[in-house]
């Protein structure tokens, strides 16, 4: 097994003259839950559309298990699964149906059981037949992650998933990423603005601030630091804020 | 592609939007039969088969429905994320919609028919009149495929329903009515159409695949709409 199941080098992203991400490094060990952390505007997104090839670096290598051409880089990406942003459903098909589409899309047959199984685990099995436009943001987001975790992927990329989730369901979000980490063995990929929760479940760190990687650090460093994750940051944005 | 296409038919089968248009096709035709427009099946096949205009606006109201969903629901990430190229998922998107497109035609010119035949009066046998129907379809069928493509690349270029919708409907009424006052246009029309149609196939997937993949700017793409719209 490899040390790293996804290895980002010097990677660049530039709008016009504004620059997205500016010559980022990150190493995602696998089998962990890595936390990225940045405000709004750092990169974070756009980092996850490139590595979605929803859109494509200006320049840096990208380095998804072991593959390294732009080939065998696509092919890798279909051990994955994407969140990003809002649920991305079919409103108008009832939830069963959204999980066959990306099914079919994905090998061209639907199979009934293990969506079925999926909607089990996410905690949706009672609404196979509710329309997707029909459900409320919490189960529109576990619906999404239904659909991430369809091909059994071997990582996970999810940006922002407990947005507008009551208390409830972010610690029920919480408990199944831990889940799929301790079972499946899914290395996460993780972005959130609430460090309380990312403190309970991440294993390493990126701290993303403007487009640059600040700081890479496993969550044991701050654990024996004996600040939280909180101070960790915040004292991280001051002495990169004056390093720039 | 091959996933990507089932995906599509998938998609397809549940799209209501391909039967509430065929309703209301077939309910306008239906007033028409009911209420003594037409005195015989055949002066109704017949004149079913020269209102290609309905059949335009109907193409180009679907167009909206069906071909800028997955930009509108982004949806289209997960065809991405799997590794398709762009070009397949443009090549399929475009085959689903020429596909319910032409569900559509064909049910405007069969279920009236089946409707007016009990009721109006004919002087041809059943199977007669549906040989006729079906040569008329035939024939008519690749010009409204390459109007469908025209407005297939409008809503690849604009990727929101009512602006698809819009330039697509306003772009066939200025169409018809240039192709009306100036009488020449029809001639041109009529010999260039097979023509017209076969290069609209061809090439419209080709240079919306261009589009996307370059990301130029979609003024000169839409000033090429326009200007295939009029050629036609």
């Amino acid at each position: 097994m490899k040390d790293y199941i996804l290895q980002v080098d010097d990677l660049c992203k530039k709008y016009g003259n504004a620059v997205a991400l500016d010559h980022v490094s990150l190493s995602v060990p696998t089998e962990s839950i890595y936390g990225l952390i940045g405000e709004n505007g750092a990169g974070k997104t756009t980092l996850f559309r490139i590595l979605a090839g929803l859109s494509h670096q200006t320049s840096g290598v990208i380095t998804l298990a072991g593959a390294e051409t732009e080939a065998e880089v696509i092919r890798q990406r279909r051990n994955i699964g994407f969140m990003i942003e809002t649920p991305a459903l079919y409103p108008n098909l009832s939830v069963l149906e959204n999980l066959y589409l990306v099914q079919m899309q994905y090998s061209g047959k639907k199979d009934v059981e293990s969506a079925k199984k999926t909607l089990e685990l996410t905690g949706l099995p009672e609404q196979g037949r509710k329309k997707a436009k029909h459900l409320s943001l919490g189960m529109k987001q576990r619906l999404a992650l239904a659909i991430a975790l369809l091909h059994n992927p071997e990582m996970l990329i999810l940006d922002e998933p407990v947005n507008g989730l009551d208390p409830m369901g972010i610690a029920a979000f919480r408990k199944l990423i831990l889940k799929l980490s301790t079972d499946r063995h899914i290395t996460v990929i993780i972005s959130s603005h609430i460090l309380s929760e990312l403190e309970q479940i991440a294993t390493h760190y990126g701290f993303l601030h403007n487009g640059r990687m600040l700081k890479e650090i496993p969550a044991s460093d701050i654990l024996s630091s004996g600040s939280s994750l909180e101070q960790y940051y915040e004292k991280i944005l001051e002495d990169g804020q004056c390093g720039i | 592609m091959r996933n990507l296409m089932k995906a599509e038919l998938y998609k397809l089968k549940k799209d209501i939007g391909v039967w509430v248009i065929v309703l209301v096709l077939v309910c306008c035709a239906g007033i028409s039969i009911f209420t003594g427009v037409y005195d015989s099946v055949e002066n109704m096949v017949l004149n079913l088969g020269k209102e290609s205009m309905i059949l335009i606006l109907a193409c180009a109201i679907y167009a909206g429905f069906s071909c800028t969903d997955d930009f509108t629901d982004r949806t289209i990430i997960y065809a991405v994320t799997y590794g398709n190229r762009r070009f397949h998922i443009l090549l399929v998107k475009g085959c689903r919609y020429i596909f319910g497109c032409t569900a559509i035609i064909i049910s405007y010119m069969a279920l009236p028919m089946i409707v007016a035949f009990p009721v109006l009066e004919t002087g041809i046998s059943l199977p007669d009149l549906i040989v006729y129907a079906a040569k008329s379809l035939i024939l008519s069928l690749p010009l409204y495929w390459a109007v469908a493509m025209v407005f297939f690349a409008i809503a690849m270029v604009t990727r929101k329903a009512s602006v698809t919708m819009g330039i697509s409907v306003a772009g066939s009424i200025l169409g018809v009515v240039l192709a009306t006052h100036y009488s020449t246009l029809q001639k041109i029309k009529e010999t260039l159409q097979p023509f017209c149609s076969s290069l609209s196939i061809c090439i419209v997937p080709l240079w919306a695949s261009t589009i996307w993949r370059t990301r130029i700017s979609p003024r000169p793409c839409l000033k090429s709409s326009l200007s295939s719209v009029l050629s036609m």
